[in-house]
């Protein structure tokens, strides 16, 4: 093989660099409409009325887009069916708010306009009158029996319920010498890439196609998920993505844009684009959000016996695409690389007054990685073993593969202490920690961490 | 200091992984491939063409690869969750066979040599013990268009599509060392090394393996040190804006050691396991425990991310 493993700069590269990307909103069709979207500023409320006769009639819109006329034109947004969880209730996702909002920036009408500005300008004149509820903001206070319940046809918060089990944990808490406990809470990211999503959807009749050109990571799927909602052949439907400028996750699902400006440019027979905003494209979805409560068992030795875990999922207010997937995925991450030879992970996803979660760069590894890597710390710290020692004592070794975890993976192949003694043993590892501890300035704290013996 | 060892696989949540392909070799030889899956800053079309040449024995810039359009491919997986070379690079070598099985097969008529002697190396093709008697790869391409040059019962065009089914994940591990220093006045952290290896299957492309890294380790940072949606009681967002909502940047970025380790995947043809993602589950952890590390002396067992200077000043007040 002469170019397997060899560097050669990206050809994607030279066009790029000099400009000559052509990003969602670089697109331009003739007689193409700009659209802009009226979100909620509340994070949980009753709309009792919405008025968009100022709006309609300001200068150079073309229409208004409510909920109303969405009615049996559009479904609602799809979510993926967790066959896995033993409880699923995803609460209906309309495409816009009716009568109620459930989250800060939650979609509730378009302006589509002659230019951008024109459309913005109308927004603004929309009167939507709200009666606010209670939100409920906290996953672990949605939970309560008095909490307020944010979708009441499901008559509860918690959405998803599993467990994902495997081993004897008892006897694994019954051996142990020592148990740690410890609650993590990994936060809610925005996943914020530098383009931020956007659609232009255009309608030629006489061909009976629609042409789709989204900021997604998924085309082939955004074209199955329209062809369902928006009642057309997959044949009749052309999805393209042109240069995206990252997705992270956020741009791997249906949002209600993507069903709302297609519709739009079906219904006006013009192109449309929209262009989220970057204060929207903060509120539209977030990725994290678990609470974590981990028991460990282990020997003096630093043998990890059994993992006992609860994780509760801030799931948001509704289900996109990934919304339940990521906490399942979580349960089973928390293996890690270790033998640990019994778990016990119960996982409950909580309905929130806040934007939708769902996958984001690693979408359940950097959850169950955390709470799992904090938690081998906390066993060495414990018991003054040094945190190699106890990874290396916890490895699964090169020879036990394939290997099942007691979560249900199964892992094809590794040289763990290998790849670990690399990095230790990089010269430029050892030299960085002495010259922190020599060179570090008054005042700031050195740490005695024993560098290992190899 | 602190360490963070990982394990993550490559494919969204449960496999089967599968993706699609299609080559086209055009009769001036250059060659055309469509993939199912939607590179958007990864560089598949650089490594992809990568995988292309070393197949056809041609060269990586002869190989134009496209993407993203339902209208080229019927189906296709996309590019998320560390899929991108582990799904789509497989579908394209499965489908690569074909075709370099069929130009063999054509290149032994021409070449009036056994099948199985065929070469493809330096843009050309020749028989293994006889170099010299070589055919240029375009030349190989025009005759497989042109049924007088073509064996009995082999019809003109290099078309070949298909699709390539992992039926479980590959999982790759890393590990990553951060050494941080947090100042006792102030509760800031920097990061002063940070070392990280990956062992990720076989590598096609060091320098966009590290490119991953790079981009991964930076919003691992983030995670650690800087960023969080914060919501009021009434569910109002506080950090709705950039100014308020602090991203990672190049100057919290720290520079990187890297090294990886190959460990090759019984389980597809490239022996690949995807590394996108890799780096975002160690590095977040690494620099938290390093972190808790420093402050251990004082008596602080925990502190959530993001590891804000004022959760750790208060952490040292009230140690």
């Amino acid at each position: 093989m002469v170019y397997t493993g060899q560097s050669v700069k990206r050809f994607e590269d030279p066009r790029l660099l000099t400009g000559q990307g052509t990003f969602l909103d670089d697109l331009k069709l003739p007689g193409m409409l700009h659209a802009a979207i009226l979100r909620s500023p509340h994070a949980h409320a009753h709309i009792t009325s919405i008025d968009t006769a100022a709006a309609r009639h300001a200068p150079g819109v073309v229409a208004v887009l409510t909920a109303e006329d969405l009615e049996g034109v559009v479904e609602s947004i799809p979510t993926r069916r967790e066959t896995e969880a033993e409880e699923l209730r995803p609460p209906v996702h309309p495409v816009l708010a009716r009568d109620k909002v459930c989250y800060v920036g939650q979609p509730i009408a378009i302006v589509v306009a002659q230019d951008l500005a024109l459309a913005q300008d109308a927004r603004a004149l929309i009167q939507v009158d709200y009666a606010p509820l209670s939100p409920v903001v906290d996953p672990v206070e949605a939970m309560q029996a008095d909490a307020p319940i944010v979708h009441q046809e499901l008559g509860t918060n918690i959405a998803l319920r599993t467990l994902n089990a495997g081993g004897d944990v008892e006897a694994a808490f019954a051996q142990a010498t020592h148990v740690v406990r410890q609650h993590y809470q990994v936060q809610r990211l925005a996943p914020a890439p530098l383009e931020t999503r956007g659609i232009v959807a255009d309608y030629q009749p006489q061909d009976d196609m629609l042409t789709v050109w989204d900021s997604t990571q998924h085309p082939h799927a955004i074209r199955d998920h329209l062809a369902q909602v928006l009642h057309r052949p997959e044949s009749r439907l052309r999805v393209v993505a042109p240069d995206v400028g990252g997705g992270f996750g956020e741009k791997g699902g249906l949002y209600p844009e993507e069903i709302a400006i297609p519709a739009l440019a079906m219904r006006l027979g013009r192109p449309v684009k929209w262009v989220e905003e970057r204060w929207a494209n903060l509120l539209a979805f977030h990725g994290r959000g678990h609470t974590v409560d981990v028991e460990a068992a282990a020997q003096q030795d630093g043998t990890l016996l059994g993992l006992r875990v609860q994780i509760v999922a801030d799931l948001g207010a509704y289900f996109l695409m990934s919304t339940p997937t990521v906490p399942l995925l979580t349960s089973h991450r928390l293996a890690g690389p270790y033998k640990t030879p019994a778990m016990h992970v119960e996982v409950r996803g909580v309905i929130t007054n806040k934007p939708p979660t769902g996958a984001y760069r690693g979408a359940g590894g950097p959850e169950a990685a955390f709470c799992l890597e904090r938690t081998i710390d906390l066993i060495a710290r414990d018991l003054q073993l040094d945190p190699v020692a106890v990874r290396r004592q916890n490895f699964i070794p090169p020879e036990a593969f394939p290997y099942e975890t007691p979560t249900g993976l199964t892992y094809d192949s590794g040289h763990y202490e290998k790849t670990l003694d690399r990095a230790l043993n990089c010269r430029s590892t050892t030299a960085g920690a002495r010259t922190r501890v020599s060179r570090a300035p008054p005042g700031s704290r050195s740490s005695a961490w024993v560098w290992p013996r190899l | 200091m602190g360490l963070a060892t990982v394990v993550k696989g490559s494919g969204g949540r449960v496999p089967p992984l599968t993706d699609h392909a299609r080559v086209i070799i055009e009769p001036s030889g250059h060659i055309t491939v469509h993939t199912g899956v939607s590179p958007h800053g990864q560089g598949s079309a650089t490594t992809f063409a990568q995988v292309v040449a070393d197949v056809l024995g041609v060269t990586p810039a002869e190989v134009q690869v496209l993407h993203s359009d339902t209208a080229l491919l019927p189906a296709g997986g996309g590019t998320a969750a560390s899929r991108g070379l582990v799904a789509g690079g497989s579908a394209l070598y499965v489908v690569l066979q074909e075709a370099r099985q069929k130009l063999a097969l054509v290149a032994s008529h021409l070449l009036d040599c056994p099948l199985a002697d065929v070469c493809f190396q330096d843009q050309r093709v020749f028989p293994q013990h006889d170099p010299e008697h070589h055919v240029p790869f375009p030349q190989l391409a025009r005759a497989a268009y042109n049924d007088a040059q073509l064996p009995p019962g082999v019809e003109p065009g290099l078309d070949f599509r298909g699709s390539h089914t992992i039926r479980t994940s590959p999982y790759a591990f890393a590990a990553h060392v951060a050494v941080v220093e947090v100042s006792q006045e102030t509760g800031a952290v920097r990061v002063l090394r940070y070392v990280a290896v990956h062992d990720a299957g076989r590598i096609i492309n060091p320098l966009l393996a590290a490119g991953q890294v790079h981009g991964a380790i930076a919003q691992g940072v983030g995670q650690a040190l800087l960023e969080g949606m914060v919501y009021s009681p009434e569910g109002q967002p506080a950090t709705g804006s950039l100014l308020d909502y602090a991203l990672p940047r190049a100057s919290t970025t720290p520079a990187l050691i890297l090294d990886t380790v190959e460990t090759l995947s019984p389980l597809n043809p490239l022996g690949a396991k995807g590394i996108g993602e890799l780096p975002t589950l160690a590095a977040p952890v690494a620099i938290a425990n390093a972190v808790m590390d420093a402050l251990s002396h004082v008596g602080v067992r925990h502190i959530d991310t993001p590891l804000t200077p004022e959760k750790i000043w208060h952490a040292l007040q009230g140690a």
